[in-house]
């Protein structure tokens, strides 16, 4: 019904792996998180150090501090920097999307004095793009920008902002129109300094007890012309266009990969038949989905539209790294297993009911699903 | 020509052979114990019963992927197992078949009453034996209907060596099937969505409906990806993990994708009349050849 050409890596980025896995072996002492969840350890000393290897903004040109490397070598890095459980939080969203956007739709003078930075692991952004009222159904934001003497004045509130308190850029999706017929018109995307532009950034605390994403009020907050991205009126297809990148990489199945390593390393060479049977069953899985999430990367490399294969490989990545935890605590109890065990459970069962919501729900992707079944 | 070329053309030039001749008519009468033989003859003719034998052309992974297209519509004929006897023992026209040695028969030969040669194999793979026109002591058949006949297993048969391990060459080619016919089920659910209304709108314009879909057609994807990254696999000390891996990830899915296109079905899919029993029968039973989910 739906096909997706396979990718295999090449065998040259063989060697690039044994580099990041040379490097977090030199970098051991930041590798102190409980999990690979992407978004649960923000590390700016280790960014940087990550900037400095070159793997941050690998895929881009060298004239913005990229390195023209493939997205199966970032494919590579990313993986690896995601099972060993490295802190990536600080620089995540700036080197998967916000700098792929501000390359196919920034000025120039936007790419000059952004992506270098952010490549060098120095500048970090965050995702502005829910609302209190607008969570699923991004098209009903209502956080205005009204043009004011050289730029807009901003007004409105973002929510489920992740490290707003902590980056330094906020990509904002704004209404620059009223709602019109056509409700994906009038939306446009600007460049937020979180540090020095009027804002108010109230952290809220989750579930887990952690404070990483908050709230960002708006009061008549200048925001300057040069800070918008794009052309007036262009957000919802940039928008669209920065959600392909978001779905489709390793972090939207690895997220309780910790769980799975700690539970084969406590179990031994002699697990019981329900262990085998459980680890074969999840390692299956994985090696599916890694085949999918690298494919897809085939098709970024080769210029594809990716939007339906990254919302199957996040159906299916979210669906397995929620029930990781469930299946392990059955066969290995968190006080059964070794300290590292019962830390990286604990984690994914309090971090999971975010993993189905986070970067499109269930429901979204589903929905992106069925409609490319042409069941809508 | 080049591989992807190669194998592009078998797709193609075979899918419209299947799909003018493995027709639900051609089910029924196979089911029956009637062979297909105007199917058979087509394939045959054209080449597609040597796929991945010497100085074809093709290889392997060829005969994999025109598997899991005979799977996708269910053709009612031994052609895993006329592939790689072929493979194996040298080509020859006509059905062939493999099966299990168990107390000095072969057991689950595939249409083993039709067979020109059978070859019998060990569940632990370490022995093969070549038997040219068979005696079936006993027709069977599994629970999709297909034909596993009992095959008696000559004194002094002749032995063969084998270029690839034979158990896991024929679960893979049950995982190949089984990929194929999850696709055509999912296609099935996704045709009978938009064509049933109900509340005064197609099935396909509720929620509940679409999710259901797809969820299976995610499911459906991530194993014939399985399926396909180990019959693509050139390393054989990873072929056996690969197979393994396939195996369960299909038979995962199977369930998923029965239960949702079944349900989406109604009344209507639980009829012999209706063709989805073809495909999920199939399925059923094939999870269970050459090993299962945990074995």
């Amino acid at each position: 019904m739906l096909e997706l050409d396979l990718t295999f890596l090449p065998a040259d980025t063989e060697s690039l792996r044994t580099r990041v896995r040379q490097f977090l072996a030199h970098n051991a002492e930041f590798l102190a998180a409980p999990n690979s969840d992407f978004a649960t350890n923000h590390d700016a000393a280790f960014s940087r150090r990550l900037g400095g290897a070159g793997w941050i903004g690998m895929t881009w040109p060298r004239d913005y501090g990229g390195q023209n490397a493939t997205y199966l070598e970032r494919y590579v890095v990313t993986e690896e920097l995601l099972a060993a459980g490295a802190p990536v939080g600080a620089h995540w969203i700036a080197d998967r999307q916000t700098g792929p956007l501000l390359l196919n739709y920034g000025s120039e003078s936007q790419r000059t004095s952004y992506l270098p930075a952010i490549a060098r692991g120095e500048l970090f952004c965050s995702i502005g793009m829910s609302e209190p009222d607008s969570g699923s159904d991004l098209a009903s934001i209502r956080t205005t920008a009204t043009p004011a003497a050289g730029g807009y004045r901003v007004n409105g509130t973002k929510l489920w902002t992740t490290y707003a308190h902590r980056n330094h850029l906020m990509i904002c999706l704004v209404r620059t129109e009223p709602p019109a017929k056509n409700r994906h018109a009038g939306l446009s995307q600007l460049i937020v300094d979180l540090r020095t532009d009027d804002v108010q950034v109230r952290p809220i605390k989750n579930m887990a007890g952690k404070e990483e994403f908050n709230e960002v009020v708006f009061t008549d907050t200048f925001v300057p012309d040069d800070r918008l991205v794009g052309a007036p009126g262009n957000g919802w297809d940039q928008v669209t266009s920065e959600l392909a990148y978001e779905r489709s990489g390793p972090e939207r199945f690895l997220s309780s990969f910790q769980v799975f390593t700690e539970l084969v390393r406590a179990c031994g060479p002699q697990p019981t038949q329900s262990q085998a049977v459980l680890m074969g069953r999840i390692a299956a899985q994985l090696l599916s989905l890694r085949r999918l999430s690298i494919s897809v990367a085939g098709m970024l490399e080769q210029g594809k539209d990716v939007a339906l294969e990254a919302a199957l490989v996040k159906e299916l990545g979210n669906t397995l790294e929620e029930a990781i935890p469930e299946l392990a605590r059955l066969v290995l109890p968190a006080d059964a297993g070794t300290p590292g065990y019962a830390r990286a459970l604990t984690d994914a069962i309090l971090q999971s009911p975010s993993f189905t919501l986070r970067g499109g729900t269930k429901e979204i992707l589903r929905g992106v699903i069925a409609r490319g079944l042409g069941l809508r | 020509m080049s591989e992807a070329a190669v194998h592009s053309q078998i797709i193609e030039t075979g899918e419209k052979i299947l799909a003018d001749l493995a027709t639900k008519q051609s089910l029924e009468a196979a089911e029956l114990g009637s062979f297909p033989d105007g199917l058979w003859q087509a394939l045959e003719s054209s080449g597609f019963t040597e796929i991945g034998s010497a100085d074809t052309g093709t290889r392997l992974s060829d005969a994999f992927a025109f598997t899991e297209l005979c799977g996708r519509f269910a053709a009612p004929i031994p052609i895993a197992e006329t592939l790689l006897v072929n493979r194996w023992a040298g080509a020859e026209p006509g059905v062939h078949s493999i099966g299990l040695i168990r107390d000095n028969s072969v057991h689950q030969v595939p249409w083993g009453r039709t067979a020109k040669r059978v070859i019998g194999i060990e569940a632990s793979g370490n022995r093969a034996v070549l038997i040219h026109t068979p005696t079936v002591v006993e027709e069977h058949s599994n629970l999709a209907g297909e034909p596993r006949d009992r095959v008696s297993l000559p004194e002094q048969p002749e032995r063969l060596e084998l270029p690839e391990p034979a158990f896991a060459t024929l679960a893979l080619a049950r995982a190949a099937a089984s990929a194929g016919a999850l696709n055509a089920i999912v296609a099935l659910g996704v045709r009978y969505a938009t064509e049933r209304a109900q509340f005064g709108r197609p099935l396909a314009g509720f929620q509940a409906i679409q999710h259901t879909l797809a969820v299976a057609a995610a499911e459906t994807l991530a194993a014939t990806t399985a399926v396909r990254a180990a019959a693509q696999q050139s390393d054989p000390a990873r072929f056996d993990a690969e197979v393994a891996a396939a195996r369960s990830r299909v038979g995962q899915a199977i369930r998923t994708v029965s239960d949702a296109v079944h349900q989406v079905h109604g009344a209507l899919g639980f009829t012999h009349e209706h063709i989805l029993h073809h495909f999920t029968r199939r399925t059923w039973a094939w999870r269970d050849e050459y090993g299962n989910e945990l074995s």
